[in-house]
């Protein structure tokens, strides 16, 4: 067990402003609003970070881009991006974005659709989350 | 005090005994006093009586003796002593001070001596003088508590104020102990006494020889330890001493005295440079006001050094957005960074005004002379087109701009100077020769790019050149020679300036001005530019005559031509508006002449013209901002808006172009949002009004036929509203002027005048029993609903001509669905005079009178028409409602009763009568009138009787939202209703028992469903605060009527309000009581909400209140938990992406609960 901190001084990032969604001048009471990207990145930008009082945004864990989503097909896949190469907080960190998805996306995006891979570009270690296989590398 | 001479000394006793409370001592204080100041007892006597406190051994005894006759004193300040007794005291307090035991009350002694005025007699100044000499040698100031200090320096300040000549002769003496006593002191309420002290030592010794000119540099070390002041006190102390405050004091107490000049300039100097923007802020203020108090002599060394020091303050903090500062951006931008730039700016104006003087001008000279100045200039003013102007290099360029606009706002002379050395070289840069033939605009047109850098100087320039001229007119009337070189340049050069900055302005693409930034501060520049050019006062114009018109055309050709890019439209707009504003405000008669010529008549033919290029909107934005310059211009514009709106009202109404109506709906919204609230402000609306609302009166007189079609309801509401605006903004006579005319042509309407006159009794009793058979020409409608719009909007005092006339009018109307008639009568009702003499109008109504009147009336004509006879049922509005329930072949009728019934309602409620109840109570009979019996005998057609008697019992319901809401178009505010305060509250409680037992006994579902929706529009319209206190008892029928309204998508709106009531009651205390004794009903029906589909309001606040429901205690709602995560897991696939949102937070509020 490392008693330090993984990362002990990460770099900072300015937080995005809430992109304030243009309301529509004529609400169509019946129409449908499909869960999107920002809806997706609103639910998990201000996740704390496990090391550090900032948010997931502030450090650029998560990023708006790294959402892919499909409403249709009940899809959701996030890619996050640990502060370094090797962070061993990211299994923490894929825990607490799916937690917190499960918690606010309907029951038919259950199960092993939400899906967070861990990416670092160099060298593109690669972990996965599904309800049979826990843990698995790739 | 020779009865009870017992009585006071249990004061003193009291008082000396310092284990008592210190309220009871400030009583015991406050009594003795009052003795002594009813003479009840002579200080003499007391101070004989009090010896032996005053002067035991024992200290606490002693203390606490002293401090009594100290703060007797206090309260006697305004009763006069004679002097024998003022020198002993003093002389006592005096001695006192030495001894350290009893000094607070020795201090307050002295204070309330020294503080008492001349009248009541006062401390001599050689006593004042033994005082202080006391002091100095007794007194350890800093040894003592805050308290104490605070009172020593209060001391000192009495003495320095009120007796400076006494206290001078101590000279050194004093300014020493002054010194010892104010070093190290940190009590903020302290250091305001002694930044105050220094502030007063420095004017009691002026001289260069006195002690305070011996000690400046220890004084000024004292007080320089405190700058800049760091103080970061809770705002919510009880010190109420804030950081302003602090540094304002010692700011005064560093400017005191010219003798802190070798200190202070020095060290704001150097803080000047620190990283601390506070202090740097700070410096700037101190430096400020120094350079000002100081004076030229002693300033003028460190000219030098304050040029190079705000010169790094102001080229290092200039914000790069100023640049836009014509457009509203740079508004919210108050950092730090600007104010200190602002700061840096002021002082560098002071520096140049003090410094500066005929013959010298070393900050000038610096100015024009420095190298860095020089270079930024070469550097920003070569920066090219501007498309990618660097954040760094605007900022350079606004400093640049700053430093010589100020430099050449401050004076004539800085004025020439700046503007001989930069001008020409702009010029140059700007590829502008000057030649003084008109068209000089050279190699430059096509690619229609001014360097920004040099176009922004040079704008900047010329800017701060006219506001100078501007300030310094009024009081010399010619400062400019004509011969100045410089001038000579300026009109040299101002010809091809205006054309450069015209064809470029021209020349922008629009696509470019829509697309970028740069296209915009290229034109707000340009813009400016132009407009500076043409506002030079009188006879300073640069420009001729020639280019001042050449101006104007260019803004007139970018106003009529350019319509389709806003921005620059509204620029050049903007800046004409500006031009007539000036010309208008220095009586320019001249150049009025061509700017009418140019502008106004273009815009007014403009206006007139109907050729489509141009909007409307723009048109009218036009025209009436050029009203708004003056007076005479607005007449012209109310005189050709007026014209426009007649004769298009004439073309729709008449001839029946129905396109026509488009024009005048946005005419009339000018005219009523912009014409006349500018006439209002200015002050002539009753003229403007009375004479269009006559003028539209006649016009209807005129038109004899209307058009078939028109009738368009747009327009028809538009023309209500203006002419209730005309009538309500008038004063009395000329809305009874109004009245007059309008009733004139209302008697010319063709259901009125088809008999000859005077109207038969007869005539008007056909009227109302046969309500339908007129056949209303359009014209008949639009003279009632105008006549209508007349009388709401009338004031309470102006007189109705023939009232019976009109109430028997507007009632038939009301019959036929009129809504304007209805309203009309309900504030005719509601402005009613209560006092009318009846000996002078013989045949006048009392109000009583005029609504039994229209009741009776109302009624009894849906009677009539039903065949039925006139038997005395008139007399009893029960049976003569079960008649009209049995009605079912007229049942608009009837709603239309019901309506008008409800604003009359409405009138009487506000202004408290008691009439409403009798009215609210029809209504409710209606609401319960049952229509089943009548279906037990006619099985065959019960469908149809039923939907009357729903939508008939669904109007009812209604009129009790009409009754307690505001309405906008009558009984308000601005049409001089009368209102009483609190009525929605009376009614609501008036109405809410009965409201609730109805709903209790009723029977049949469909006669609940009615209740309640009246129900919920009682409590929804009805003020919270009220609602929330009855939340017990009608709470439960809240909920119920939420079941019940849910099942009909018609009552979404109701719905919603009734959630809003609800929120209301969770967020109260009381409120919170009575839900948890409903909680499994309120949760029940939340969840059914939360899937209500036909609104999503609905949805949202239904998660919204089961958030806040999730603070209620523990224990009630623990059970309710499963069935509500149930139904908010289901909202987290809700359509609507703002009802998903509240669910995630509702299921994370219930979740973690547990």
């Amino acid at each position: 067990m490392v008693t330090g901190l993984i990362n002990a001084n990460p770099i900072v990032y300015e937080r995005k402003a809430r992109q304030v969604r243009s309301a529509p001048t004529n609400i169509d009471e019946y129409a449908d609003e499909p869960i999107d990207q920002q809806e997706i990145f609103d639910h998990i930008r201000d996740i704390k970070d496990p090391e550090h009082p900032y948010s997931l945004e502030e450090l650029k864990v998560v990023t708006e881009d790294s959402i892919e989503v499909n409403d249709k097909q009940s899809y959701v896949r996030v890619t996050f991006t640990p502060t370094v190469e090797h962070c061993s907080m990211a299994t923490v960190i894929g825990l607490c974005l799916r937690v917190k998805l499960m918690r606010s996306l309907p029951s038919r995006y259950k199960g092993d659709l939400v899906c967070c891979v861990i990416f670092w570009p160099s060298c593109f270690h690669q972990l996965q989350y599904a309800p049979s296989t826990k843990y698995l590398q790739g | 005090m020779d009865k009870k001479p017992s009585s006071w000394i249990s004061h003193i006793e009291a008082f000396v005994d310092s284990s008592r409370p210190p309220k009871q001592q400030a009583a015991n204080v406050d009594a003795i006093a009052a003795l002594v100041k009813n003479d009840l007892l002579t200080l003499e006597a007391l101070v004989r009586d009090m010896e032996l406190y005053l002067t035991t051994s024992d200290h606490s005894i002693r203390a606490r003796g002293i401090l009594l006759l100290a703060e007797i004193l206090n309260c006697l300040m305004s009763k006069p002593l004679d002097g024998a007794s003022i020198s002993s005291l003093v002389e006592f307090f005096t001695s006192k001070l030495a001894d350290w035991q009893v000094l607070r009350g020795a201090l307050i002694g002295c204070l309330a001596l020294l503080r008492r005025k001349k009248n009541v007699g006062m401390v001599k100044s050689s006593e004042a003088r033994a005082v202080a000499e006391s002091y100095l040698m007794n007194v350890q100031v800093q040894s003592l508590a805050v308290h104490d200090r605070k009172l020593c320096f209060e001391v000192l300040q009495c003495l320095l104020e009120v007796y400076p000549e006494a206290v001078e002769m101590l000279g050194d003496d004093l300014v020493y102990g002054i010194c010892e006593a104010i070093d190290e002191e940190k009590d903020p309420r302290c250091l305001m006494l002694t930044f105050h002290l220094v502030e007063i030592l420095a004017r009691v010794f002026p001289d260069s020889s006195g002690s305070v000119a011996s000690f400046a540099g220890d004084l000024f070390d004292i007080l320089s330890r405190y700058f800049p002041i760091y103080f970061t006190h809770p705002r919510s102390d009880d010190l109420d001493i804030t950081r302003e405050e602090l540094s304002m004091a010692l700011m005064h107490a560093f400017c005191s005295t010219p003798f802190f000049e070798p200190f202070a300039i020095p060290l704001l100097l150097e803080k000047l440079s620190s990283s601390l923007p506070l202090a740097k802020l700070d410096s700037l203020k101190y430096l400020n006001n120094c350079i000002q108090h100081y004076g030229t002599d002693r300033m003028i060394k460190h000219a030098k050094a304050i040029w190079s020091n705000l010169k790094d303050v102001i080229l290092n903090h200039s914000p790069h957005k100023t640049l836009f500062s014509t457009s509203e951006l740079a508004g919210n931008m108050e950092s730090e960074e600007n104010q200190i730039a602002k700061e840096a700016l002021i002082c560098l104006q002071t520096a140049i005004l003090h410094l500066d003087s005929l013959e010298k001008n070393p900050i000038l000279s610096f100015i024009v002379e420095d190298e860095d100045i020089e270079m930024k200039f070469g550097l920003v003013s070569n920066e090219g087109t501007g498309t990618g102007i660097s954040i760094e290099s605007r900022r350079q360029l606004s400093a640049v701009g700053n430093i010589l606009s100020v430099s050449s706002k401050a004076s004539m002379s800085g004025c020439t100077r700046v503007f001989q050395k930069f001008f020409p070289r702009l010029m140059n840069i700007l590829e502008i020769s000057a030649s003084s033939s008109s068209n000089g605009c050279n190699t430059n047109n096509g690619t229609s790019s001014l360097n920004f850098g040099a176009l922004y100087l040079c704008i900047q320039l010329l800017a701060s050149f006219r506001e100078l001229i501007l300030t310094s007119q009024d009081f010399s009337p010619q400062v400019i020679t004509v011969q100045d070189g410089w001038w000579c340049m300026l009109q040299h050069f101002s010809g091809p300036l205006a054309h450069a900055l015209g064809s470029a302005l021209m020349g922008a693409r629009s696509s470019e001005l829509v697309n970028n930034n740069t296209g915009h501060e290229h034109a707000i520049y340009e813009v400016k530019g132009l407009q500076v050019l043409a506002t030079f006062p009188g006879c300073y114009l640069p420009t001729s005559e020639d280019v001042y018109e050449y101006i104007l055309v260019i803004f007139m050709s970018i106003a009529t031509e350019r319509f389709e890019d806003a921005f620059l439209w509204k620029l050049s707009v903007k800046a004409l508006i500006e031009i007539g504003s000036f010309i208008e405000k220095y009586h320019d008669s001249y150049r009025g002449i061509s700017f009418n010529r140019i502008v106004v008549e273009r815009i007014v033919s403009l206006f007139q013209q109907d050729d489509s290029t141009m909007p409307l909107a723009l048109k009218l934005d036009a025209i009436s901002e050029i009203g708004t310059i003056g007076v005479d211009y607005m007449s012209r514009v109310i005189k050709l808006l007026e014209e426009a709106i007649l004769s298009k009202f004439l073309a729709v109404c008449v001839e029946g172009r129905l396109e026509a109506a488009e024009i005048l709906v946005p005419l009339l919204e000018c005219y009523s949002n912009r014409v006349l609230l500018w006439c209002y402000t200015s002050g002539n609306f009753d003229e403007v009004a009375m004479q269009f609302a006559l003028c539209i009166w006649n016009q209807m007189e005129s038109i004899t036929i209307f058009d078939k079609d028109a009738k368009i309801q747009d327009l028809f509401d538009r023309m209500m509203t203006t002419m209730k605006l005309l009538v309500g903004g008038c004063a009395e006579e000329n809305q009874s002027l109004i009245v007059r005319k309008a009733y004139s042509v209302l008697l010319s309407t063709s259901f009125l005048s088809e008999e000859s006159l005077p109207f038969s009794s007869s005539k008007l009793e056909g009227l109302q029993v046969t309500p339908d058979f007129v056949n209303l020409s359009w014209r008949d409608e639009w003279i009632v609903s105008l006549f209508a719009s007349v009388v709401i909007a009338l004031l309470p005092q102006t007189p109705l001509p023939d009232v019976k006339l009109l109430l028997n009018v507007l009632t038939t109307f009301l019959l036929k669905g009129h809504l304007p008639a209805a309203q009309a009568l309900a504030s005719m009702v509601n402005k009613w005079h209560v006092n009318i003499d009846k000996s002078e109008v013989p045949n006048a109504y009392t109000l009583d009178e005029a609504i039994e009147m229209i009741l009776e009336r109302s009624l009894l004509s849906v009677q009539s028409s039903s065949n039925l006879g006139k038997s005395d049922l008139l007399n009893k509005d029960e049976r003569m409602l079960s008649c009209l329930c049995l009605l079912n072949n007229n049942s608009s009728f009837q709603s239309n009763a019901v309506v008008g019934l409800a604003w009359i309602g409405k009138g009487l409620l506000m202004r408290g009568h008691e009439k409403v109840k009798e009215i609210a109570m029809l209504l409710l009979q209606y609401l319960l009138s049952n229509p089943y019996k009548e279906l037990h005998s006619d099985a065959s057609g019960s469908g149809d009787s039923l939907d009357v008697h729903t939508s008939l019992a669904t109007s009812a319901a209604d009129a009790f939202h009409v009754i307690l809401s505001d309405s906008e178009v009558c009984l308000n505010k601005n049409f001089h209703a009368m209102i009483r305060p609190l009525y929605k509250q009376r009614f609501f409680s008036s109405m809410m028992p009965v409201l609730l037992s109805s709903i209790k006994q009723s029977c049949s579902s469909s006669m609940r469903v009615a209740l309640y929706r009246a129900f919920a529009h009682v409590i929804s319209d009805a003020p919270l605060a009220a609602v929330v206190a009855e939340a017990k008892k009608i709470l439960p029928s809240l909920m119920d009527s939420l079941a019940m309204l849910s099942e009909d998508v018609l009552n979404k709106d109701l719905i919603y309000s009734l959630l809003l009531v609800l929120s209301g009651i969770l967020m109260d205390d009381n409120g919170k009581e009575a839900i948890i004794e409903n909680i499994n009903t309120v949760i029940s029906d939340l969840i059914r909400l939360i899937f209500y589909p036909h609104m999503m309001l609905v949805r949202e606040t239904a998660i919204q209140c089961l958030v806040a429901m999730s603070a209620l205690p523990h224990a009630r709602i623990y059970p309710m938990r499963p069935q509500v995560l149930r139904a908010v897991s289901k909202a987290l696939d809700d359509r609507k992406r703002v009802v998903r949102q509240e669910a995630v937070r509702c299921r994370q509020a219930w979740v973690s609960m547990a």
